[in-house]
């Protein structure tokens, strides 16, 4: 369950523990996920659309500051609702990399003071003497030079990084900057220890093992930087799509884009925000790409949701027909049993305006029928209750109901006696089978809390 | 079981485990009901429940955080706030609807945005300072008012008995 339960603590592992504040101020406190339609109150504070429509159902104050506050007043938090959807689209690359980088950090530190450890003995002992160490560094000879030189390449590029830093903004993604500062932070650590060349080695192959690509690609960059001066000022927007290409590459781009238009804009800057300002708004939440299409229908229109919009009505009012009428005009089921069925009917018709209030507001709604669903569910889980009981934990349901269920069939057989002897005396039966049906299904739910009391 | 609930527990479970609170455990009672937690409580220092580690279990509604959880200390305990019973009467755990002591102010009251750690905050401060004006325990009222000394001494008696000495 842990594994697809995002949880702001996850951040604490990562090197930016700080995140997890942030995280926590993009959920909501009523059910701590992430917000879904966020809605503001009038007192400022914000909450799921769903979260706080119930919220008010139950008591008609902001859960936070306590202040009165009624449903109409909600309003869209439009910024919080494009800060959770473009949060939650990077969250996982975003953890990925950093719990990466943590652990390549922690490898890294072990395997630096392994070495610190070991070097010593192993300058001591004659060369004939191969360690474990040695052996794996003997077996790859050719790479070692090469090693070495990349290293003092790097230690060049690391000297002048205003020479070197700019170029490296224009030509790689973020990913990849973000690995190649891993790499460059290991090869700052290591002047530290020693300047001499041999006592780097070790380091510089796990880096070599852990940011294989990341170095493949610094060293890349490191033997291009001098001599491709690859400016922004070089650098031609693509008229179509943004995207920034240098003059060689411009053309075939250009002609890829008007052909397909495959290439879809790039991350907008503070410029072109303003103008796709509704797109991260419509963009679905990774959760919902696994249901199936059918279940969901586009965004509601501002114009569609006043419309649509149900009204909260009275308890004291409303009459039990109308409520009725109501639930089945949306195609709601009103067959209810036993006492207070005007209650029982007004807590659904509550449920089912909060979830449809809170469907109008959602970025991706889903279709009614799906509501539905959802409310029965509500219901069902809503009615058990009585069977959440204190019970102690080591209790062993199994060992109890096999030691006693002599004792069950006895009181069965006894009330089935019972109703047969007064059907045979032609007295009235109904209280009598009551009982024997109570006893039948007292057995079957062995482990409901009235048998243990018995 | 109420799945929003489970997964609004599940979410304060691992806030619990990540972030701990010093004096205060709690976790379910078993990974299959959610809604039954136990925790255990410190007993706040410089005060005669110094020392001691209280268990109680916390029982969670199915419209958890709509309404208030309960909590009952499953140990011995005596004091003014909790009933001989050991559920305990502490304002948090009251929703803001009803108001059985009429003094309550709407602040103090259970709200969604509450959390088991609050609630067990709450407790412990409680514990450190009882409120002797509603008393759940009348006996432990009258006794926290006029024999403050004897008081202490069951307190601390019962202090001990919950580490086993």
């Amino acid at each position: 369950m842990d594994a697809d339960f995002p949880d702001p603590t996850d951040w604490i592992q990562t090197p930016v523990p700080g995140l997890q504040a942030l995280e926590t101020s993009l959920r909501c406190q009523v059910c701590k996920e992430l917000f879904t339609a966020p809605k503001v109150t009038s007192c400022g504070h914000t909450f799921c659309s769903l979260c706080i429509r119930r919220c008010l159902s139950a008591s008609s104050k902001c859960p936070t500051c306590m202040k009165p506050d009624e449903e109409p007043r909600l309003r869209d938090n439009i910024v919080v609702s494009e800060l959770v959807s473009s949060f939650n689209t990077i969250r996982k690359s975003l953890l990925d990399t950093l719990v990466a980088k943590e652990e390549a950090r922690k490898q890294a530190e072990e395997e630096a003071e392994r070495d610190s450890r070991t070097r010593p003995k192993a300058e001591k002992r004659s060369s004939y003497d191969l360690d474990d160490d040695e052996v794996m560094e003997d077996a790859e000879p050719v790479h070692r030079p090469q090693a070495k030189k990349r290293r003092r390449q790097d230690t060049t590029t690391l000297r002048k990084p205003q020479e070197t830093e700019p170029p490296r903004r224009s030509t790689r993604t973020s990913s990849q900057r973000t690995n190649s500062r891993a790499g460059s932070s290991q090869v700052i650590a290591i002047p530290d220890s020693d300047d001499d060349d041999d006592d780097f080695q070790p380091i510089e192959e796990s880096s070599e093992s852990e940011f294989q690509s990341s170095s493949r690609a610094k060293r890349k960059s490191a033997s291009r930087a001098p001599d491709t001066p690859t400016k922004d000022s070089d650098l031609f927007a693509c008229p179509l799509c943004n995207r920034r290409k240098d003059q060689s590459t411009i053309n075939p781009h250009v002609n890829r884009c008007i052909e397909g238009n495959r290439s879809p804009s790039p991350t907008p800057g503070p410029a072109n925000g303003a103008s796709s300002a509704g797109t991260p708004l419509r963009r679905q939440p990774a959760t919902f790409s696994n249901l199936s299409r059918s279940q969901h229908r586009a965004p509601y229109t501002v114009e569609e949701r006043e419309k649509l919009r149900l009204p909260k009505g009275n308890a004291s009012l409303a009459k039990e027909a109308d409520i009725r009428k109501k639930l089945r005009d949306h195609g709601i089921r009103c067959d209810v049993k036993g006492k207070e069925t005007k209650q029982i009917l007004w807590t659904r018709l509550q449920e089912w305006t909060n979830l449809w209030n809170a469907n109008l507001d959602s970025d991706n709604p889903k279709l009614k029928h799906v509501l539905i669903k959802e409310l029965e569910a509500y219901e069902r889980s809503q009615a058990t209750q009585k069977h959440s009981v204190v019970q102690d934990k080591d209790f062993e349901r199994e060992a109890w109901s096999n030691t006693h269920k002599p004792g069950f069939d006895a009181l069965i057989a006894n009330a089935r006696n019972t109703v047969s002897r007064k059907k045979e005396n032609g007295t009235e039966t109904s209280e009598t089978s009551d009982s024997a049906a109570g006893a039948k299904a007292e057995l079957n739910g062995m482990d409901s809390p009235e048998v243990v009391e018995v | 079981m109420a799945a929003k609930a489970v997964r609004r527990l599940l979410s304060e479970y691992r806030e619990l485990i990540n972030n701990e609170t010093e004096g205060i455990y709690a976790g379910p009672v078993s990974e299959d009901n959610f809604m039954l937690w136990e925790c255990l409580i410190a007993g706040p220092p410089d005060t005669p429940f110094e020392g001691g580690m209280f268990s109680a279990t916390l029982k969670f509604p199915d419209d958890y955080p709509l309404s208030p959880p309960e909590l009952k200390f499953t140990c011995e305990i005596l004091h003014p706030n909790v009933y001989p019973d050991g559920t305990v009467c502490i304002s948090i755990l009251h929703p803001p609807g009803d108001d059985p002591n009429m003094y309550e102010s709407a602040s103090e009251r259970w709200s969604p945005i509450q959390s088991v750690e609050k609630v067990l905050l709450s407790v412990m401060s409680m514990l450190a300072e009882p409120n002797d004006e509603s008393g759940a325990n009348v006996d432990a009222s009258k006794m926290f008012r006029e024999d403050r000394a004897q008081y202490e001494n069951i307190v601390r008696r019962c202090a001990r008995k919950t580490v086993g000495l």
